[in-house]
């Protein structure tokens, strides 16, 4: 989960408060339930993203990977595979952000 | 109901079962298949299409014209992922509570039989030789018996249970307790939904919330069995015939192989989710991404220039991520598209739309399905009998054979669709087809079986096969004839069946490759134009306006002007050029320590960097602390409003140092290596071998027939320098194929002898070459990217790929192939993944700063937002028949079940060949000549001139031809199939 990384959740943080929810916009138990839920969505999207980029033979390998819990070798196989996961996740975080903030 | 009113009449009277498809012998077969897996597959494809829809929707006029693009803009663009997620989610819901998985689809598209016919596929792949053709390699992996022991003899409570509660639900059918229907089918769900609770099944059935099972057809074959029993005086009870039941599991797979790769996103999305994101991606990757993006908001420079610079450098990623998006939706679109015509949806002719003509330039070729069994349907008599009996028939029935077989597991295999089905008719197409196919393959089996010797030759078997086929008995016969035409060689045959499927496949990628660049290039620069002129729009329009600290261009123009405005609009500080900034003070240059990025300060003041990423300024007037910094060494947005605010201008300027060139050594499959070095491939294509008259063929396992020089290939060794040698033995007169003979020695003096490395089977037409030398040696070099190909082994060194052959260089064609006919193969390890090196440029980026300090009030220029978005269609929709076609009649038989108006009959009449019309004889004999001068005298004179013109194309006929055959096709149907259909081989 996104939860753990410290970007994501000032990147998330910052989106809310764009949205005029923070700073006693909202109750804060919502506000962390917001963030949460904003991680956890956006989390989605990176995940598929990276799985769209891959034809039906990168995804098998990465599903074995997943099966063979060799998940401390995924970076480095999507390194090897040319996937350019730097871009792909500012792509995918600049649609989120600009779906979120003008979503009504 | 009562149970007398239940029964139907005729059950007492008749010993009819009414679905004998599920009963062999006395033993019933129950399946029970799970569908979990292609749910969420479905869904997606609703949702295209539901977006589809919104974005073909519209009125017309300029306030539908604006209404649709905005539309394409927003749902189809900036909301589309949003809107994708929630219709899917939308319609796995209605696919869940209908029970239907085509619940979604149109239901004159909907394939209404799905689950009966699923059912029926895995009864009969009961027969444990039929099963490989009805079922896919992973439908099969999840095959199995529930059953009430287990193989040791212990008992399988869970499987006795399941089979139990089976017993009783049909017992209340025959009892008439549950006779409806529905009920019957809600009871079912119960039963196997607890079933999938217990996951006592859940290896065959997955989660089991959706799933076909053929409960009602059984309950109704027990009824009729009972009650035939108990006609003939027997009395038996339901749990006596349900003892004689097996019970089938498994996950099934409906809809188009392409919705395959669907279900394995969705499997692998699911499966990623479950672990901690973190070990996909890192912090950095996530930090970075954060940071150019709030970077681009909120900027301010102290000059138009400055804001203007900004603008078209965020501008210009904006263009990037839009062709990334762009590529992604070209792939769903091509996916979607070949989905939809795999299910029938739609006809070749039936297209319509710029957007669907290029798409459809870059589908696979596929074969129908009913076209592909009446193929089968050839093979056999009008009494059903099995017409094989001579060279040709063999050879035709082989054909057919291995082109559906190559079809079916390229299919699956690589998820793509190669075979098309008709509307609704998927799954029982499907299932016929498979059943066809197994049928064939039995009784060609039983043939060369029961064949002697002679009839096997004539079959044009090779004495070598021959004798397999007689002295193995333990080897199945058509496996052994069509494992060389799988692995991509003729066999038996006159044709490569695969390597043409594949050669196909290959053509429409690289169309699809070509597509996509020029759709990606379009995206790029819409992207960047109206990112950034949407950006000016919004900053004019929506902030300004909106923002009491911000002077907006037209708010002036309308009067409009701020007090003590902080910040200008781009616009406005175009229109309203500062004095220039006093440049005069002495300046020094600091480069931000760890990068190669430089500030430009005045000498009065002092750059410091503050821990790992962070910088302070200090002076006599000023000091900024803690101006954060990107992992890049660049200034954060958060550092640029700080020097703005402390009365700094910034300005930037971008150049680029020597890029670092990286190298990879990656492990990667020979498509993907051709693919990334297709300039350093040759195409070629194969004229002949110089066999020397003795062919190759299997024996024992192995390829033998090979002699002179097709033995003078030596294996690969490697010197001291690491560069691998290649050595030929031959002599000048050691290879021949009928008249035609090469001498090597000429050649390679002539530079034409050369060494063609093929990586696989599948890419045997893009071969890497190497110059063989006069001294018959072939080198390549340490380093290079064919050494990379060969492996060091025990005492020796080993190609990778599949074929060394040694060629002789024919010539290249039009088509810019490279023709060649080889001289010596050598067979190598074939491996799917060999060892590749991609080369990548990093650019190197070096940011020099400017820093200029003026503690005064100015306002400063706002850089306006890049807003990345544009207007972009969905594929076209297709309403088959919308164009109401209406096809007439021919006038030469006006068929009593044509209905028409008198005038349009008489019309009708008017064209009929007046011997036809006026005789009133259907039988009479017409003279053609008279008929054909007659027809085309009542053409009107253009068309008389096209058909003529059209004539003149073929151009003069060849006095060498003895003579014509006109073969009739349905030209309406046939335009875009045309070739093929009449393509003689």
């Amino acid at each position: 989960m996104l939860q753990d990384s410290p970007a994501a959740v000032q990147f998330v943080d910052k989106l809310i408060a764009t949205k005029g929810f923070a700073d006693g916009g909202v109750d804060e138990e919502i506000r962390l339930q917001l963030r949460d839920d904003l991680l956890t969505e956006l989390s989605d999207r990176i995940n598929r993203a990276i799985v769209e980029s891959l034809n039906p033979e990168q995804v098998t390998k990465l599903e074995h990977l997943l099966d063979t819990k060799k998940v401390d070798k995924i970076q480095s196989f999507l390194h090897n595979q040319g996937i350019n996961v730097q871009g792909l996740v500012a792509r995918v975080m600049s649609e989120f952000q600009a779906s979120y903030l003008e979503e009504a | 109901m009562s149970r007398e009113a239940h029964r139907p009449a005729h059950a007492a009277e008749t010993d009819h079962i009414p679905h004998e498809e599920f009963i062999e012998g006395d033993r019933l077969k129950i399946v029970i298949t799970g569908l979990d897996e292609n749910v969420r597959a479905h869904a997606v494809e609703a949702a295209d299409k539901q977006l589809a829809e919104k974005l073909n929707e519209g009125d017309g006029g300029f306030k539908g014209f604006v209404k649709k693009m905005w539309k394409q803009t927003w749902h189809g663009n900036i909301m589309r992922d949003h809107y994708l997620n929630k219709y899917t989610r939308q319609a796995e819901r209605r696919i869940y509570e209908s029970g239907n998985i085509e619940e979604n689809l149109n239901t004159s598209v909907q394939d209404s039989d799905l689950a009966l016919e699923t059912t029926k596929r895995w009864a009969q792949a009961f027969d444990e030789n039929l099963r490989q053709d009805l079922l896919s390699e992973e439908e099969a992996s999840t095959y199995g018996l529930v059953l009430d022991r287990n193989p040791d003899g212990s008992a399988n409570p869970e499987g006795a249970k399941l089979k139990s509660e089976i017993q009783d639900l049909v017992e209340e059918f025959v009892s008439g307790n549950i006779a409806d229907e529905d009920a019957f089918n809600e009871q079912s769900k119960r039963i196997l939904n607890d079933a999938a609770q217990s996951g006592a099944h859940s290896d065959m059935i997955g989660r089991g919330q959706l799933y076909a099972s053929n409960l009602f057809q059984i309950a109704q074959n027990v009824q009729a069995i009972q009650m035939r029993e108990q006609s003939l005086g027997r009395d038996v009870s339901v749990k006596d015939i349900l003892d004689n039941a097996d019970i089938i599991m498994g996950s099934a797979k409906v809809g188009p192989e392409t919705q395959a790769h669907l279900n394995r996103v969705e499997r692998t999305v699911e499966k990623l989710r479950k672990i901690p994101i973190l070990n996909t991606i890192n912090e950095a990757t996530v930090a970075t991404a954060a940071s150019a993006i709030y970077s681009i908001a909120g900027w301010a420079t102290k000059t138009a220039v400055g804001a203007t610079a900004a603008v078209v450098a965020v501008g210009a990623t904006a263009g990037v991520w839009a062709g990334f998006r762009e590529a992604r939706r070209l792939k769903d679109e091509r996916s979607q598209h070949s989905r939809e015509f795999t299910r029938g949806e739609f006809t070749e002719d039936e297209i319509a739309g710029r957007r669907r003509d290029s798409i459809e330039a870059t589908r696979y070729e596929s074969k129908s399905a009913p076209e592909l069994m009446e193929q089968l349907r050839l093979l056999y008599n009008e009494d059903g009998e099995f017409r094989v009996n001579d060279g040709d028939s063999f050879k035709e029935a082989m054909q057919m054979i291995a082109e559906i077989e190559a079809r079916n597991n390229l299919s699956s295999s690589r998820e793509i669709d190669l075979i098309h089905y008709s509307k609704g008719q998927m799954s029982r197409e499907k299932r016929l087809l498979r059943m066809g196919l197994a049928k064939a393959k039995v009784d060609m089996r039983h043939l060369i079986e029961d064949a002697d010797p002679a009839t096997l030759t004539a079959f044009g078997l090779n004495p070598h096969d021959i004798d397999r086929v007689k002295t193995d008995p333990n080897g199945d016969v058509i496996t052994f004839l069509l494992d060389p035409i799988r692995d991509g060689n003729e066999g038996i045959l006159d044709v490569n069946v695969v390597g043409e499927i594949d050669e196909s496949i290959n053509e429409k990628d690289k169309l699809y490759r070509r597509l996509r660049n020029k759709r990606v290039a379009g995206a790029v620069v819409k992207g960047t134009a109206l990112g950034m002129a949407l950006g000016l729009t919004a900053q004019e329009l929506i902030i300004a306006p909106l923002s009491d600290n911000t002077q907006g261009a037209i708010e002036s123009t309308f009067g409009g002007q701020d007090v003590d405005p902080a910040r200008e609009t781009l616009l406005y500080a175009l229109e309203n050029p500062e004095q220039p900034v006093d440049m005069s003070a002495s300046y020094h240059t600091v480069d931000i320590p760890g990068t190669e990025n430089k500030v430009t300060i005045p000498d009065n003041l002092q750059l410091e960097k503050v821990g790992d990423n962070a910088l302070s300024i200090n002076g006599e007037d000023v000091s900024v602390s803690d101006l954060p910094l990107n992992p890049d060494g660049t200034l954060t947005s958060e550092a640029r409003n700080a020097l703005a605010q402390a009365g700094f201008t910034v300005n930037e300027h971008g150049s680029f140092g020597p890029p670092e060139i990286i190298q990879h050594e990656i492990q990667s499959d020979p498509n993907s290596i051709v693919q990334n070095h297709s300039d350093q491939t040759v195409e070629v294509t194969r004229d002949h071998w110089y066999q020397n008259d003795t062919p190759m063929r299997w024996e024992n396992g192995k390829l033998v027939g090979a002699d002179h020089n097709e033995l003078g290939l030596w294996n690969p060794w490697r010197d001291g320098n690491g560069d691998v040698h290649i050595r030929t033995n031959m002599t000048e007169s050691g290879s021949w194929t009928g008249e035609e003979r090469a001498n090597w020695a000429e050649l390679a003096r002539d530079g034409k002898l050369q060494i063609a490395l093929s990586l696989s089977k599948g890419t045997q037409h893009e071969v890497f070459m190497i110059p063989i030398n006069a001294q018959g040696e072939a080198v390549i070099p340490a380093g290079s990217l064919e050494e990379n190909f060969f492996t060091d082994g025990q005492g020796r060194v080993d190609f990778m790929g599949k074929y060394t052959e040694v060629v002789e260089i024919r010539g290249v064609d039009e088509a810019g192939k490279t023709h060649i006919a080889p001289l010596a193969t050598d067979i190598g390890k074939g491996l799917n993944t060999i060892p590749d090196v991609i080369t990548e440029t990093k650019p190197n980026p070096i940011i020099e700063y400017a820093l200029d300090y003026q503690p005064n009030k100015d306002p400063v220029v706002a850089v306006p937002p890049v807003l990345p978005w544009y207007p972009r269609k969905g594929l076209e929709l297709i309403s088959p028949g919308s164009e109401n076609i209406t096809i007439e009649p021919s006038p030469y038989y006006l068929s009593q079940y044509y209905e028409t108006d008198p005038q349009n009959r008489a019309r009708l009449l008017s064209r009929m060949s007046p011997r036809l019309r006026d005789n009133d004889n259907p039988d009479i004999e017409l003279d053609e000549r008279e008929e054909v001068e007659w027809y085309w005298n009542n053409q009107t004179p253009e068309h008389r001139q096209r058909v003529t013109d059209l004539a003149a194309q073929a151009g003069a006929m060849d006095p060498g031809v003895e003579a014509v055959i006109a073969i009739p096709v349905a030209g309406h149907q046939e335009s875009k199939n045309i070739y093929h259909s009449i393509y003689l081989r």
